[in-house]
């Protein structure tokens, strides 16, 4: 369980304490990204220091899709994300976890408003995975993606880590303010026609699967042989 | 926004923003309003967001009349981002390209008291609830929210049918707002103005129930929401204007301050202020206002007036006029 961490790289840190007739309830957000891997995205949930929720992607954490009232379904772009909530309360009962102890309440009053906060948090992080998307499109070279590379090489934390160096007040998710994505007006579209049985063959020859890809591959191999680069 | 081509390219070429004398009239009510804010905080703590499009004619209103610095137009189509920038007015105006529900996330909310117009082309949809969690969730006390939408009946797909059936089918439409419809308000029989009642009351129910979400996490000072805004206007499509002023205990008194109640057109609760433009000629609109605003004031001027203008003007198209005409556009050709 980690987080990626740098000089401008910071993940969300928000805390509150529910303050009932019966006790307190604190709860601490820890927000961010770390590998894009896909079983390790989501968040993970613990109640006294008991992991209850682990790399969740469901309505239940705000991943409710378009038509809901939280962010999109899970998917590739948000591999990235992980959140971690740590419930604590002296009281056992004060904790929003089911009669068993093995998950979350679904219909705890101070679960719901932090839900909505987690949301909240899910659309800063997702500023940054929408920007490295973009970086990514149309065809833009690795070397190019300024804002994937220092994403990628900044250092991963543990969460233990993290953790053990409390902060006292929140902290907004922060990320590099640098893209270097290819602009529209950067492109120009090529449309042309040939022979069917010629394409085939290219399209045999170098393995594409899409025209699209045939275009562009053969577009490559005279600009890297006649123009160089 | 979702990306709706057509109607963006049918909203351009049907006609230019400015000449669209409702929603002109309604721009200025809402300065008016606006102007009021000076009670809880300078206007130069304000951030205005809108969507300028390549007209930009509330940006211009707002920093022209307001003297708000910082604006902020978020534009959903991207191939339209280069005419959107040579179309901007002021250097104080910041564009950011992409889905509202993606760039109001990325808007400082947090140290600047914000005005949000968020002036949708479309009926009432689930995706418009996750811009309003964003700004209810997020916005400092004083920040004023506004939303527009369209309600008009006549494009539904159930043709020929009675105006309760029609009204069922556009609510039927979008599962999120369905559900979060009073079964009460749900008439028998229904009228026009009910379904822009149970609009209204799904985004006011909407608006208090995030509030009350924020306000569990909120130590210090509670939320609440006023609305002032309920406009109704057609400039050929029937559309919806619901909004308020979110505010902290601590501002309450400061709200009471601005009045915002003498001002005929702000709207506490389900009635809508319907602004209605009557067509008429430089001359009558010489001559009734003359008649102004005493027409509106006692009995006697107004009976003077319809008495006066008996055959000129209809007594219909005096009221629409007398209720309005502080706003009413003037237009005149001119090289600019």
């Amino acid at each position: 369980m980690t987080l990626k961490l740098d000089k401008e790289l910071m993940p969300a840190y928000w805390k509150h304490t529910f303050k009932h007739k019966d006790g307190e309830l604190q709860v601490e957000i820890y927000a961010g990204v770390s590998d894009e891997l896909e079983n390790e995205g989501g968040w993970n949930i613990f109640c006294n220091d008991r992991l209850i929720l682990s790399h969740d992607k469901s309505y239940l954490t705000g991943w409710t899709g378009q038509d809901g009232d939280g962010v999109a379904n899970y998917h590739q772009q948000f591999w990235g994300f992980r959140g971690y909530v740590f419930f604590n309360s002296k009281k056992s009962s004060s904790l929003p976890w089911n009669t068993t102890k093995t998950g979350i309440d679904p219909d705890s009053s101070d679960y719901l408003a932090v839900r909505k906060k987690m949301i909240e948090i899910m659309k800063d992080v997702f500023l940054l995975l929408n920007r490295q998307k973009k970086e990514r499109e149309k065809d833009n070279p690795v070397k190019s993606q300024v804002l994937n590379n220092k994403i990628s090489n900044s250092k991963v934390v543990s969460i233990i880590k993290i953790l053990s160096e409390k902060k006292k007040s929140e902290v907004k998710f922060q990320f590099p303010q640098i893209l270097n994505a290819i602009k529209e007006t950067d492109i120009k579209t090529i449309r042309y026609k040939v022979p069917i049985v010629k394409f085939n063959k290219v399209k045999k020859h170098i393995g594409a699967s899409k025209p699209s890809d045939v275009g562009s591959k053969t577009f490559d191999h005279y600009y890297e042989n006649e123009i160089g680069g | 926004m979702p990306k709706n081509k057509e109607l963006k390219i049918r909203n351009d070429e049907m006609m230019n923003y400015m000449f669209r004398p409702a929603k002109n009239i309604e721009r200025k009510m809402l300065c008016e309003a606006l102007s009021r804010l000076s009670v809880i905080s300078d206007i130069n703590n304000y951030q205005y967001v809108g969507f300028g499009s390549v007209y930009f004619v509330d940006f211009t209103l707002f920093h022209k009349q307001l003297g708000i610095q910082k604006l902020i137009s978020i534009e959903g189509e991207s191939e339209m981002e280069t005419r959107v920038r040579f179309n901007k007015p002021y250097s104080c105006i910041n564009v950011l390209t992409g889905e509202s529900n993606e760039k109001l996330p990325e808007v400082d909310w947090k140290n600047n008291k914000s005005i949000l117009w968020l002036d949708y082309t479309h009926t009432l949809q689930a995706y418009m609830f996750k811009d309003m969690a964003t700004f209810f969730q997020r916005a400092k006390s004083g920040s004023v929210f506004i939303l527009s939408i369209n309600v008009d009946l006549k494009e539904s797909e159930v043709v020929n049918k009675t105006t309760t059936e029609k009204i069922h089918a556009k609510l039927n439409k979008d599962v999120e707002v369905r559900k979060r419809i009073r079964s009460s308000d749900l008439k028998k029989e229904m009228k026009k103005s009910d379904y822009y009642s149970i609009l209204r009351n799904v985004i006011d129910a909407e608006a208090r129930e995030i509030i009350t979400e924020r306000n569990k996490l909120e130590s210090r000072d509670k939320f609440d929401y006023k609305q002032i805004f309920n406009f109704l206007y057609q400039d050929g499509q029937a559309m919806l204007t619901v909004g308020g002023i979110l505010f902290s205990d601590k501002d309450k008194d400061k709200v009471e301050q601005m009045n915002f109640e003498n001002l005929d057109f702000i709207m506490t609760g389900e009635k809508q202020f319907e602004i209605r433009v009557p067509n008429l000629t430089y001359r009558e609109i010489h001559a009734l206002n003359k008649h102004l605003p005493d027409f509106n004031i006692n009995n006697e001027a107004k009976e003077t007036a319809l008495e006066e203008l008996r055959g000129v003007i209809s007594d219909d198209a005096i009221h629409k006029y007398a209720k309005i005409y502080r706003y009413f556009p003037n237009y005149t050709e001119s090289n600019l």
